[in-house]
């Protein structure tokens, strides 16, 4: 079998350098040291261009490298003949690059003089195994196809959004153990990602935001490509990315930044993986693991199958809830649950719509606006039921992203009043439809 | 003539580092092989590198056909890496001597890559079927560099006279 770049993955994570040889015109070789050497595709490698130095200015001369692999569990040891093609200085493989260089320039304390000038882009001419003993793999280490077909088959049925994204993280659990993870989902006219299910967290951190570009997350979703950290790493650091995102734009000012972030405190390996249909992107999955090397190419490849799946799910489960609702839920009167105690001030600031239960936050932006709607007609009408559809045609709302965010938006709600609001409920009553239960008098303060 | 391998570099090099070598054909493609072992003599003006027949037989082929080498010798955890050229070399067989230097350098070898969670097993996978045939090659050494990752790699150290 002629071996490709996809038979020796292992080699490619950047557990042992690999060497690198080049050779000037006139004929004067040079070797040194690669941190790692990078799939870019299947036909294609990328070494990262730091520095200028001799490797440079020879591959520029003369295109032909070679450069020699070790992989890191069995010893077998690659020769590879390489063409210099290109440089890339910017994109989705210089920042896939960028990201994994930087975990493995902290891991090895090299932070500060490991700089990504470049992704120089060699097509592979040649593979050679080179002759002696290997060392088995253990049994254990099998592929995540088993998993992966368990946990597509029970997504693929489910048709409810909340239910489903449930299902998926626990699932990754079981079937993966991804133990740390969580789905976010775009807001395209903030340019931003908000988390709408978590777990395996101290808290669920449902709510929290993510400006385009900043951390792991942000730039899977900015660049549209899998980013994938093998190591610890200050440099994406979620605090150190917000704020330089903050610093850099300048605009986020509609950024949740009450809700803290769910994840790990130092996290030693992170996988991102943009949820993309067609050209929109819907959102991200995220999985994250205090133990270094924990996320391996097949695993990458493991989450985008599933981000695919998702993406041609997400549109559809909104479309539905909006063909099965009525125009209009029930006009029932409100359960008379209410307890008589002191009644409880609700108040919004309409100019972020953000929402404060007696001077608690709960959540702001379209979820604030939903819910602020949402109370003002219980307490003007006594209605409790309601379906996606009215929300989704009411001009009072006016949010630009209204109609393709507005199921996860709700989930979203759902979630923050679970965790921080015994009083006030949302529940599920049917496709598209759910109805709203409150169980303690309110006052509703609304402020410009 | 100042020493181009002083001492202290001399016992650097001997130290059980991460070795390999390269040259070139005369369609300028590079050639490449992991060392299984290195010496120096007592002057250091002459270093040999033990490379297996099999692996090797491209950059052994190369220098036989009187291709310049180049040698990098790095340092597994401080990163601390040198990279050795000379215009030609000499390709011969094994002395008691250099399978002398070949078991040393895989006893130092191993211990720095123990060090950092390679296993014993792991390092004989790699090397023993090298060791089992090798080749030595032999050159004086014309050109030193430093290699440590940094804006200062390249930086040339020290020239013969």
């Amino acid at each position: 079998m002629k071996l490709g770049l996809d038979n020796i993955r292992p080699c490619l994570e950047g557990g042992i350098p690999g060497v690198l040889a080049t050779c000037s015109p006139d004929g004067v070789p040079n070797v040194t040291l690669v941190s790692q050497v990078y799939r870019a595709d299947a036909e294609h490698v990328a070494l990262s261009f730091q520095f200028f130095n001799k490797t440079r200015e020879n591959i520029l001369a003369n295109p032909r490298a070679t450069v020699q692999l070790i992989h890191p569990v069995t010893a077998a040891r690659f020769r590879m003949s390489l063409h210099y093609e290109r440089t890339e200085s910017a994109g989705p493989l210089f920042e896939r690059m960028k990201a994994q260089l930087s975990g493995i320039a902290s891991h090895t304390g090299m932070n500060g003089i490991f700089h990504l000038r470049g992704a120089d882009i060699y097509r592979v001419v040649s593979i050679e195994a080179l002759p002696g003993p290997v060392i088995d793999q253990p049994a254990c280490a099998g592929t995540p196809v088993p998993g992966l077909r368990a946990i597509c088959q029970q997504i693929v049925a489910i048709t409810d959004l909340d239910h489903l994204l449930e299902v998926l993280l626990a699932e990754l659990e079981r079937h993966m153990d991804f133990r740390h993870s969580m789905v976010l989902l775009a807001d395209a006219a903030d340019r931003k990602l908000y988390t709408v299910a978590t777990r395996g967290f101290s808290s669920s951190g449902v709510g929290a935001e993510i400006p385009l570009g900043a951390g792991v997350i942000g730039v899977a979703a900015e660049q549209r490509t899998p980013i994938r950290v093998s190591h610890a790493t200050a440099e994406y650091a979620y605090s150190r990315a917000v704020r330089d995102a903050l610093l850099a734009q300048g605009q986020v000012e509609s950024l949740e930044t009450e809700i803290p972030f769910p994840g790990l405190p130092s996290p030693r390996s992170q996988l991102a993986v943009p949820i993309v249909a067609a050209d929109a992107l819907l959102g991200v999955l995220y999985v994250e693991s205090p133990v270094d090397q924990r996320f391996s190419y097949d695993d990458e490849d493991a989450l985008l199958v599933i981000a695919s799946l998702l993406a041609v799910k997400l549109p559809g489960l909104s479309e539905a809830d909006d063909d099965a609702a009525d125009d209009r839920g029930g006009a029932e009167p409100a359960a008379t649950g209410e307890d008589p105690s002191a009644p409880v001030t609700v108040r919004c600031f309409t100019h972020d719509h953000s929402v404060f239960i007696d001077n608690d936050y709960l959540i702001k932006g379209v979820a604030g606006a939903v819910l602020w709607k949402l109370l003002s007609v219980y307490q003007q009408d006594q209605r409790v039921d309601f379906s996606n559809r009215e929300l989704r045609r009411d001009g009072s709302l006016r949010l630009p992203d209204i109609v393709d965010n507005l199921e996860a938006r709700l989930i979203l709600l759902k979630r923050r009043l679970d965790e921080r609001c015994p009083f006030i409920r949302i529940e599920k009553t049917g496709r598209g439809r759910f109805r709203l239960v409150v169980t303690r008098r309110l006052v509703l303060d609304g402020q410009g | 003539m100042d020493r181009l391998i002083d001492a202290a570099t001399a016992s650097f090099m001997l130290g059980g580092l991460s070795l390999n070598l390269a040259s070139c054909d005369p369609r300028l493609q590079p050639s490449l092989a992991r060392a299984c072992g290195c010496d120096l003599d007592a002057d250091g003006g002459r270093l040999s590198i033990c490379v297996g027949r099999v692996q090797g037989a491209q950059v052994l082929g190369d220098i036989v056909a009187g291709a310049a080498v180049a040698a990098v010798f790095s340092e597994v955890v401080s990163h601390r890496t040198l990279q050795i050229k000379a215009s030609s070399a000499v390709v011969r067989a094994p002395t008691r001597a250099d399978h002398a230097a070949v078991d040393r350098y895989l006893e130092r070898f191993a211990t720095r890559l123990d060090a950092i969670g390679f296993t014993p097993r792991f390092v004989s996978a790699l090397f023993s079927f090298d060791a089992g045939d090798f080749m030595v090659v032999e050159m004086r050494p014309e050109e030193i560099y430093s290699q440590t990752p940094g804006p200062g790699a390249g930086q040339r150290l020290q020239a013969a006279a």
